[in-house]
């Protein structure tokens, strides 16, 4: 009788020990970024312009080609007497150029919450294609220049594991530090030089993780690193959640893309991290969307930048979101 | 497979005899209570799902989960009056904590638990024999076989607690030889044990270049044995009744 309570007693915990266990699951978000844009026409009253905008699908993690073409609009605001609008002439479902293998450095913003963006970065290197390297450095607040990780270039995917959680473990400390945003302008500037020195020759990509705002660059600054790059063939992309417009300048005027997040989207970076590769490598699929902004009075000049936040609304019984979408460009 | 075959018939074998000879005897086990300590070789830990967490623990901890409760056994014991030999068959839940973190607002600990079968088997050392208290030294070996995954749920003796990692269970070995020391107090039959138990073969299966690898497994738990009175012993009982 003893034994039978024995047996049965062990049979009772074994079945207790084998439910199936529960994960943690997220609400995902979309992805949209900014792949370019560019003036195309002018009078006093009218601007035409165009951006190239991509779009991840949250659930199937590809590029969206099409049904979302309508959903991109730009408030239009007004000052006394000036009223804006802007309104879309043409959507295009287009295809960015391919621009082969690539090497990237990933420039990392201590001060980052570690969570997704080391998540996104570790996704795109343990998911490299073979053809491709990466190398990492770091910046913070406290110090100048970058700290380049390990012995720089790698197509290894797990080589800096170790020296990746350590970066994201600096925010810990660096929480509440004050940054002056010229830090960020001397860390790319270094990192341009890096990849100048160190990176294979062909498709080569700075990719900026900072949280950072740029209200205190100057037009000169950024117009010298844009040239920089440029004469580098370096693209510079932004993977943002400080907002400002210069990175969208930087990052259009170097062929790089932009993917802007705040605090409540910055799950979004989970789904971009799916097509980081094909953000870099180039031949994505995106809408090219062509603009008017139309003026009251006449207030467009040449010579002169203009800026935004373009938006792009979901209201459907799944999803109630609005994403913004940074866009810069220059009237000559 | 095999190897369970053998342990359950070891098991079998021994409880036919212990109905039989004198110096063996059967009884049960149960170990509610252990603080555990693990040590990994590198400062943080990969997930495959990209995140990592800072290692920071190589203390003992007390992680209660509901099915540590439930941890119990039984034993087939030879005894003589200087020393006893114990065989053991368990159902072990252990909790191993392996990170510490601070959130933005309460210290978030990692751990992970699972539930496994394990076999001691013990030599003691009977230290005053004859007395109605006995205190014995005891050492031995212990395979652990199997890990079983269990759920992951929030316990009510501590908040923000993470669940089961199936990253870190999925890389430790389904067989690990421990050794187990530690002190036994034996009073009418009921014994009282606190040992202490570490790993000697390797916990996982495959050790990582860039990844945290699980060094050092280490246990520290008390034990309750009651030994179920044998045959002659009830043959004795039962023909004093009669004679009576």
């Amino acid at each position: 009788m003893k034994r039978s309570c024995i047996l049965c007693f062990s049979l009772i915990m074994l079945l207790a020990g084998c439910v199936k266990e529960e994960y943690y699951s997220y609400n995902p978000f979309m992805a949209v970024g900014n792949a370019g844009t560019t003036y195309e026409s002018f009078s006093t009253t009218q601007l035409g312009f165009s951006t190239k905008l991509f779009v991840i699908n949250d659930e199937t993690g590809s590029f969206e080609q099409t049904g979302y073409g309508d959903k991109f609009i730009i408030d239009g605001y007004s000052y006394p007497q000036i009223t804006m609008t802007y309104t879309i002439t043409s959507v295009i479902e287009t295809t960015v150029p391919d621009r082969g293998a690539f090497s990237v450095l990933v420039l990392i913003d201590e001060t980052l919450n570690k969570r997704n963006a080391e998540f996104a970065l570790r996704r795109l290197f343990k998911n490299l294609p073979s053809n491709c390297t990466y190398a990492i450095a770091s910046f913070n607040p406290l110090n100048t220049g970058i700290t380049v990780v390990g012995n720089g270039y790698t197509n290894l995917g797990d080589l800096y594991d170790q020296e990746l959680a350590t970066i994201f473990e600096a925010h810990n400390s660096l929480s509440g530090v004050s940054f002056d945003s010229i830090h960020l302008l001397n860390a790319i500037d270094t990192a341009l030089g890096y990849i100048n020195a160190n990176a294979p020759a062909g498709n080569r990509n700075l990719l900026v993780f900072t949280s950072e705002n740029d209200f205190y660059w100057s037009e000169e600054n950024h117009d010298n690193l844009i040239s920089r790059a440029n004469s580098y063939g370096i693209h510079c992309n932004f993977v943002d959640e400080g907002g400002g417009f210069l990175k969208s300048k930087i990052s259009s005027l170097t062929g790089g893309f932009l993917h802007y997040t705040d605090g409540s989207e910055s799950e979004s970076v989970l789904t971009l991290s799916k097509q980081l590769p094909a953000l870099l490598y180039g031949g994505y699929s995106c809408y090219e969307v062509h603009w008017r902004a139309t003026a009251s009075v006449p207030v467009f000049t040449h010579n002169s930048n203009k800026s935004g936040y373009i938006y792009m609304n979901l209201s459907n019984p799944d999803e109630n979101q609005q994403y913004l979408i940074p866009y810069f460009f220059y009237v000559p | 497979m095999r190897r369970c075959i053998f342990i359950i018939s070891v098991i079998i074998l021994g409880l036919a005899l212990s109905l039989r000879a004198q110096n063996l005897h059967i009884g049960l086990t149960y170990s509610p209570m252990s603080f555990t300590r693990l040590v990994l070789d590198k400062d943080y830990v990969i997930f495959s799902d990209y995140t990592s967490k800072k290692v920071g623990n190589e203390s003992f901890h007390f992680k209660p989960t509901l099915y540590n409760w439930l941890n119990s056994g039984f034993f087939i014991r030879y005894e003589k009056r200087f020393f006893q030999v114990q065989c053991g068959a368990n159902i072990n839940t252990k909790a191993f904590c392996y990170s510490r973190e601070w959130d933005d607002y309460s210290w978030i600990k990692s751990f992970f638990y699972y539930t496994s079968f394990d076999v001691p088997v013990t030599a003691s050392i009977v230290l005053n024999p004859n007395r109605p208290t006995v205190f014995r030294l005891l050492g031995g070996l212990m395979p652990e076989f199997g890990k079983l995954k269990i759920r992951n749920y929030s316990s009510a003796l501590s908040k923000n607690l993470e669940g089961t990692n199936t990253d870190m269970l999925g890389a430790l070995n389904n067989v690990v030889l421990y050794s187990r020391t530690g002190l036994a107090i034996d009073r009418f039959g009921n014994s009282f044990e606190l040992y202490l138990e570490r790993n000697l073969t390797e916990l996982q299966k495959e050790n990582f270049t860039h990844n945290a690898n699980m060094k050092e497994s280490w246990v520290l738990g008390f034990a309750l044995g009651f030994k179920i009175p044998n045959k002659d012993l009830r043959q004795k009982h039962t023909n004093k009744t009669l004679s009576k």
